[in-house]
């Protein structure tokens, strides 16, 4: 338990920084709706003026914008985007600042076993992913009617930010799993951030190209897809019970590599 | 009971040798000196021994118990002060020091302030603050204030100054004589010959010799200078326990292991003009003493 609180405590000034531009975001974002509401503007007769590969990319591809509710299902996306890299820079960053500043030999020499530290720090990871996701949610429900005259869509937020939390789910069990197995422990941050972009990209290409629709089964931001989420109103259940199926098994390999590991200093 | 043992334990990092078929015990009660030059392995046995490294083969039991399958259980009763000091720089030492008690379930403020104060550490420092030295006795508390069954020393008192070794010293002898073990390791032979009554030596891997300090301290040689007003011969000091002699013109010099008497009576034979005995350093006792 005193892992858990020193985490905890060591993440705090990390938590309110995000938090923070989270709430900056969502306070752009929903500006520039107010603003195109305003105006009388139709925004789907604005993007669709566009190519669809840049609606794809920018991820509008198939909403309506016009209604405040498609227009945060769009910012779900960025979210999700901002959050994942909260999740995997947190997730590899836990686990490898022990030994890129050599404390490990500390911690290690106390009488707390390496699955004990894993757990510890895996359960102050998993609370502040929840708080960030917690902070988002609340601040959208509080910012979005400051922008928005139509009907309140606290519905759709609470029933959109589930997908958002799978997605930091992934991210911080990928960055767990790959500093657990990194020799090196500064390669593991670079490398599960990697991923995270390739994942994007490649949820992107999916979007703008019909032919690879194979390549969703690739990347968890197709697998919580605020789009089609707030479009069907449904989750695909499979989904969820893939994305429990390979936590477990990161976990577990997280925990097996980590049990192997030497620490040289 | 033997406190620690090892059998055969082996380490490569790849192929690098870090320790080979290393069979060592410590027995309860005594301090024992583990010395060798730099990269001799010390640091990869004591690694070994707590668990963060493992070996390639071979094992090792402190307290009678496998370090790797029991780590969690005996680290309880063992205090541990690594070489070079790492902790967490934002902390206070205090913070430190209370994070570091918080894993043994137990009080541990009364022996924080004791050691604190012997050695004259502020306990309200931040770490990235102090220096090299402090840090070290931030080590030294952090290592003493479970109040461990046995205490492993990493090369402990570099940075230190003399007044605080001394402290330092003193405190380890009453853990001693308060029935704790120490496992001391060092390239230092004068501290070592200080305090341990055991010496463990190692090279490049290999444990070459274990003896008491006492017949270390017998078989140890001397380095002989001599600076002499007439010139002197080889012949002069053919005498058993006399080894790399080397003459240049007024200057001599040679290492000497054997009754000090015997010398003494050759010196005073000649003409000197100065001379001084020292201690050879380690890798000289290395180079003429174990080949």
């Amino acid at each position: 338990m005193n892992i858990y609180l020193k985490e905890l405590r060591d993440y705090r000034k990390s938590l309110i920084f995000w938090s923070l531009a989270i709430v900056a975001f969502l306070l752009s974002a929903m500006s520039k709706y107010q603003g195109y509401a305003k105006s009388g503007t139709s925004i789907n007769d604005f993007v669709s003026s566009m190519p669809a590969g840049i609606g794809a990319v920018l991820g509008f591809k198939g909403l309506d914008l016009q209604s405040a509710g498609g227009f945060f299902a769009m910012c779900v996306l960025y979210l999700a985007v901002m959050l994942g890299v909260h999740a995997v820079l947190l997730g590899s960053g836990i686990i490898s600042k022990e030994e890129t500043d050599k404390t490990i030999e500390f911690l290690c020499t106390k009488p707390a076993s390496r699955t004990h530290i894993l757990f510890f720090k895996l359960l102050a990871a998993l609370t502040a992913i929840m708080i960030l996701n917690l902070v988002t949610l609340v601040s959208s429900i509080v910012t979005l009617p400051l922008f928005s005259e139509g009907p309140s869509i606290n519905g759709d937020i609470l029933f959109l930010m589930p997908s958002v939390f799978f997605i930091q789910l992934w991210f911080l069990l990928i960055g767990f799993l790959f500093a657990t197995v990194a020799r090196r422990p500064r390669w593991a941050g670079m490398t599960s951030a990697s991923v995270l972009l390739a994942t994007f990209i490649i949820s992107a290409v999916v979007d703008i190209s019909g032919k690879v629709s194979f390549l969703k089964y690739a990347t968890p931001f197709k697998y919580f897809d605020a789009k089609t989420i707030y479009a069907e109103h449904a989750y695909d259940i499979w989904y969820i019970v893939f994305t429990l199926v390979a936590a477990a098994i990161m976990i577990a390999g997280s925990r097996y590599a980590y049990q192997k590991k030497d620490f040289s200093v | 009971m033997d406190i620690v043992e090892t059998k055969n334990l082996t380490k490569y990092y790849g192929s690098v040798t870090g320790i080979k078929d290393l069979s060592l015990s410590v027995e309860e009660g005594e301090i024992l000196g583990f010395i060798g030059p730099n990269g001799a392995g010390k640091s990869t046995t004591i690694r070994l021994l707590l668990s963060l490294i493992y070996p390639s083969s071979g094992s090792a039991t402190i307290f009678g118990k496998d370090v790797i399958e029991y780590g969690p259980e005996i680290k309880r009763e063992i205090g541990y002060m690594p070489s070079e000091v790492f902790y967490y720089e934002n902390m206070r030492v205090k913070e430190l020091l209370e994070y570091s008690a918080s894993f043994y379930h137990k009080d541990c403020s009364k022996r924080i302030k004791d050691i604190s104060a012997l050695l004259k550490l502020d306990l309200n420092k931040k770490i990235d603050d102090l220096s090299y030295g402090n840090k070290k006795k931030v080590g030294i508390v952090q290592g003493l204030l479970h109040d461990p069954r046995l205490i492993i020393l990493d090369e402990p008192t570099g940075g230190l100054d003399p007044l605080m070794q001394k402290n330092f010293f003193q405190l380890l002898r009453e853990e001693n004589q308060a029935g704790k073990t120490i496992f001391f390791s060092s390239h230092i032979l004068s501290e070592v010959q200080k305090i341990c009554d055991r010496v463990a030596i190692v090279k490049d891997g290999d444990l070459i010799n274990i003896e008491s300090m006492e017949n270390l301290i017998q078989n140890n040689y001397k380095r002989v200078h001599l600076v002499t007003r007439q010139k002197v011969k080889h012949e002069q000091f053919q005498l058993p326990g006399v080894s790399n002699l080397k003459i240049e013109n007024s200057n001599v010099g040679f290492l000497y292991k054997g009754d000090v008497n015997t010398i003494s009576r050759l010196i005073a034979q000649i003409d000197l003009v100065d001379f001084m005995v020292e201690e050879p350093d380690l890798e000289e006792i290395f180079m003429h003493y174990y080949g």
